[in-house]
């Protein structure tokens, strides 16, 4: 296989121009790696130096506040002996006040025990006074209450029985017109029976009577008058 | 043969006055009638001896003669009495209660009466209830009168009963 020449060129100039860029990318990409050390470089020094300048600051916080807890102890212990003092004051001056008010106070009350002690006494006197009259007159109303209670059952009773004996009294009087009445209803009734039944037999007697003591002639005679009656009255249209 | 009305024509009501002879004589003619259809019967005569009673066979007898029906012309005489069978259904019935048993004679009476003033194909349905005292109650054509004794007195003693209870006190 023949290659062109004019293609071999082509392709050595390509790969001239190739290599000349990759060298130039090699170089760009060198310095810029020393620049980024340099970089690095300045970059740890400053952390370093804030690192240490922190560690300072810690120390002198820590030292500053060991100093005011120390004066502050002080202080304190100074404030405690000082109190300690006023307390053992105050609780002598509390006991003596309070010694005097527990005296003043235990003969008040001895006082007032034995004023309210003698009041209760006659109260209790008085309410026993009281009581004995209440259950007297108790007793005396029940007394009356009761005599009166009789007298008005008494009455009552009085009263009742009258009004028992009204009513008693007009029942058997309407009883005794009822049956006054219905003796004369049924007296009228049967008298009208009786007035029917005369009245029954003697029509009987009447037609048996009649009828017997037709003769013969006299019925045929009868029958052709009831026919022409009847003939008469239409019963042949 | 018989004419359109063989009953008036030969007066055949005038034997039969009551309700009860004119069903025996009813009686009478299916009786005949039935004789006709038996094959032992050899003739009319026979029939009316063996079937009927004497008083219905002598009427029966003068209709067939009156007809001139021949003894052995049992059509004649089935087609007479079937049309005297359906006169009879049209005769009318004149009930009348009386007190008193009726005689004959009175029968004959009160039929006359009838025949002469209400008409002549009428019989009579008499019954007997003393309890009308005297007088009769009649029914007829649908209609009722009492004419009795007992209704007379009733009407009497209703209408003067205070009269008559004065009486009885």
């Amino acid at each position: 296989m023949v290659i062109d020449p004019l293609v071999f060129f082509d392709l050595v100039i390509a790969l001239f121009v190739v290599s000349i860029a990759l060298t130039a990318i090699a170089l760009s990409y060198s310095q810029m790696l020393k620049k980024f050390n340099a970089y690095q470089k300045e970059a740890d020094e400053l952390m370093a130096q804030v690192h240490k300048d922190g560690a300072d600051l810690l120390e002198n916080a820590r030292i500053k506040a060991g100093q005011i807890i120390e004066d502050a102890i002080k202080k304190a212990a100074e404030i405690i002996g000082s109190s300690n003092n006023l307390n053992a004051q105050s609780k002598k001056i509390l006991d003596q006040a309070l010694d005097t008010l527990l005296k003043h106070q235990t003969s008040y009350f001895e006082k007032a025990s034995s004023d309210f002690l003698e009041a209760y006494k006659r109260e209790l006197d008085s309410l026993k006074q009281k009581n004995i009259e209440i259950v007297k007159n108790v007793s005396k109303d029940i007394e009356e209450d009761t005599i009166k209670e009789v007298k008005d059952f008494d009455n009552i009773l009085q009263k009742e029985t009258f009004a028992a004996q009204k009513i008693v009294e007009d029942k058997i009087e309407d009883e005794y017109s009822l049956a006054q009445k219905n003796v004369e209803e049924y007296k009228n009734e049967m008298l009208k029976k009786a007035e029917e039944e005369i009245y029954r037999i003697l029509e009987t007697v009447s037609k048996l009577t009649l009828g017997k003591s037709i003769p013969l002639a006299e019925h045929e005679q009868l029958i052709i008058e009831a026919l022409e009656k009847a003939k008469k009255d239409g019963i042949g249209e | 043969m018989a004419s359109e009305n063989s009953l008036l024509q030969y007066d055949i009501l005038g034997y039969i006055k009551t309700l009860d002879q004119l069903e025996d004589f009813s009686l009478g003619i299916d009786n005949v009638l039935s004789g006709l259809f038996t094959a032992t019967n050899k003739n009319i005569e026979e029939i009316l001896d063996k079937t009927v009673g004497k008083s219905t066979a002598d009427v029966l007898r003068k209709l067939i003669v009156e007809n001139k029906i021949d003894s052995s012309d049992f059509s004649s005489l089935e087609k007479l009495l079937n049309e005297l069978k359906e006169e009879l259904k049209k005769v009318k019935v004149l009930k009348i209660s009386l007190a008193i048993d009726p005689s004959k004679e009175r029968i004959e009476h009160i039929f006359d009466w009838v025949r002469e003033n209400l008409g002549k194909e009428i019989v009579l349905d008499i019954d007997k209830d003393e309890s009308i005292l005297a007088g009769a109650i009649i029914s007829f054509n649908g209609r009722y009168k009492d004419f009795s004794l007992r209704r007379n007195l009733g009407e009497i003693f209703k209408n003067k009963k205070a009269e008559i209870m004065n009486f009885a006190k």
